[in-house]
């Protein structure tokens, strides 16, 4: 057998796998034996390629498979696999393209590509660190006024979702199918995984401000001139704070002092 | 034995249904845990993941060693600078007992195939691999152990045998070895070689650690599935392994079909009774040489 340079034979092998044909001269250079033949050998690996990223993806969007059921779910997983090769280390970021590829599928329904990103944001939540600041306490450690002059944000960890789907309750197992619902959601990490909360319009309005970061005396002002009671913003913005969804950005001095 | 590999006794493969017993304490029957490396390494633009502060809770009650899947030390192209650093950044938050990877390659062109894919048996290969381990331990301050993979192909242009590769990575890297003995069983079955050669052929001094896993079985070929219990040959396996080594560290191994944790103790505790038996019998036999 000729010799052949690393280089060229992993790329070759590596194309017999992942492609739809296997190269001639991947294929000569694998040994066979009358009982364990060529073809068998490098087949164990291209079956296990598919099946092993297409696993990774059933794991992440179960409803979304559910939906479309298996054939066509793994149809259009080999096709995601074949466009956009993992380029990570681990697999389980995989999954991350998976919605975006599904929005240039052909003949979706709409409430799917909604559910696909919904899946993929549960699994993103539930990796991210819980947040560990204590935003009570940072706050508590102001007086009022530099408490008003704090710049405060959403924590990084939580994501804010909205869909005419009303996809939460899909996902749960909803046994009415997907009906027009709008809903505004809000995802964050917790110890279970992650925790959901579906939020009214004004509570929406709030995180929306909080999203980017904003002065608590900013949101109080705009928020007053919506008609959004102010007791219901300290509650609100209370409950946020116990549970570390809202997280100080800078202190009033700390914004002082920046040049 | 290398110093930094002592024995350690019995460990298992950590994997998820199994964290809620070690996050409260720690059994018995086991000394060590071994986690998969990739499943505790930030994600793209992301410091930290959650499962690495569960580690750390993990890590407070029983020792952790890093098992690596996605390092590609046999590519010819270059390691991943991130993947190195995040490695050793993870390292130096766990303090792991050792870290491992395999001898295989998982891709080329950033392409990862997620699978430990074959490399011919080749002097070209060879300096791959050492170039890539050294620069690997280099980075890390410390050796690290390599694990044979089970293999379904060899390639035609192969210059010698797998134990002799394997000799000579490990001479010329100065790493230590990660002998899978289930994987000795399934590359022995399915390319038709002695498993007792093989074993008979690796350096002794040079394995800090045994893996034990189960395959299955499709009557032309066997497949590393670790989804099912150590089949009985490979119990045999690692018995001759323990009368004809030091005592290594010894973990089972289970990725698929994870089990109630009574039935994966229930194995911990059969290679502890091997190796017990074979310790018990190496003594017996040092009195008797004195005597």
């Amino acid at each position: 057998m000729k010799a052949i340079r690393l280089k060229e034979l992993q790329r070759c092998f590596r194309d017999s796998i992942t492609g739809n044909a296997v190269s001639d001269l991947g294929f000569d250079l694998i040994r066979s034996t009358p009982n364990f033949t060529r073809s068998e050998r490098l087949g164990i690996y291209r079956h296990a390629y598919r099946a092993r990223m297409i696993e990774s993806l059933e794991d992440d969007f179960p409803v979304t498979r559910g939906f479309l059921g298996k054939e066509k779910f793994d149809g259009v997983a080999l096709e995601y696999i074949a466009a956009s090769p993992s380029t990570f280390a681990s697999i389980a970021e995989f999954s991350r393209g998976f919605p975006l590829f599904l929005e240039r599928v052909e003949s979706l329904p709409r409430f799917l590509l909604d559910v696909a990103r919904y899946e993929w944001l549960l699994v993103k939540t539930t990796n991210e660190v819980l947040p560990t600041e204590n935003t009570v306490a940072v706050l508590a450690s102001l007086s009022p006024d530099e408490q008003m002059e704090s710049m405060v944000a959403l924590d990084y960890s939580v994501t804010l979702f909205e869909s005419p789907w009303g996809v939460d309750h899909l996902v749960e197992g909803s046994p009415y199918g997907p009906t027009p619902e709008a809903v505004q959601l809000m995802i964050s990490p917790s110890s279970g995984g992650a925790a959901v909360e579906r939020l009214k319009f004004h509570e929406w309005r709030i995180a929306s401000l909080l999203r980017s970061g904003i002065t608590l005396q900013r949101l109080s002002e705009t928020l007053s001139t919506e008609d959004v009671d102010e007791k219901e913003i300290a509650r609100i913005f209370a409950s946020w704070t116990q549970k570390q969804i809202v997280r100080v950005l800078s202190k009033k001095h700390e914004t002082e002092e920046s040049p | 034995m290398l110093l930094e590999f002592k024995d350690r006794g019995i460990g298992v493969g950590l994997r998820p249904p199994h964290y809620p017993r070690f996050l409260n304490g720690k059994p018995n029957s086991v000394s060590w845990v071994e986690v998969i490396t990739e499943n505790f390494l930030p994600w793209s633009n992301e410091t930290r993941i959650r499962p690495e502060q569960t580690l750390m809770k993990i890590r407070q009650n029983v020792p952790v060693a890093l098992h690596g899947v996605s390092l590609s030390l046999g590519s010819v192209d270059p390691l991943s600078v991130t993947y190195l650093a995040r490695l050793k950044q993870l390292a130096q938050t766990v303090e792991p007992i050792w870290i491992s990877d395999h001898l295989c390659w998982t891709g080329t062109g950033d392409k990862n195939l997620h699978d430990l894919l074959p490399l011919p048996y080749t002097e070209e290969a060879i300096s791959v691999l050492v170039r890539n381990i050294s620069e690997v331990q280099k980075a890390l301050g410390r050796r690290i152990l390599v694990e044979n993979v089970s293999s379904y192909a060899e390639f035609e242009h192969s210059e010698m045998k797998e134990w002799e590769f394997i000799n000579e990575v490990v001479r010329r890297s100065d790493c230590g070895i990660l002998l899978d003995v289930n994987n000795v069983f399934v590359s022995a079955f399915n390319h038709g070689f002695d498993p007792l050669e093989y074993l008979n052929a690796i350096p002794k001094d040079r394995v800090g650690q045994i893996h034990l896993a189960g395959h299955s079985n499709n009557g032309t070929h066997l497949v590393d599935t670790h989804d099912a219990p150590v089949s009985e040959p490979v119990w045999d396996l690692y018995r001759w392994v323990t009368e004809n080594f030091p005592l290594v560290s010894t973990m089972i191994e289970r990725d698929g079909k994870i089990p109630e944790w009574e039935t994966l103790e229930a194995e911990l505790l059969r290679a502890a009774r091997i190796r017990s038996e074979s310790n018990e019998s190496h003594s017996t036999k040092r009195i008797a040489a004195v005597l």
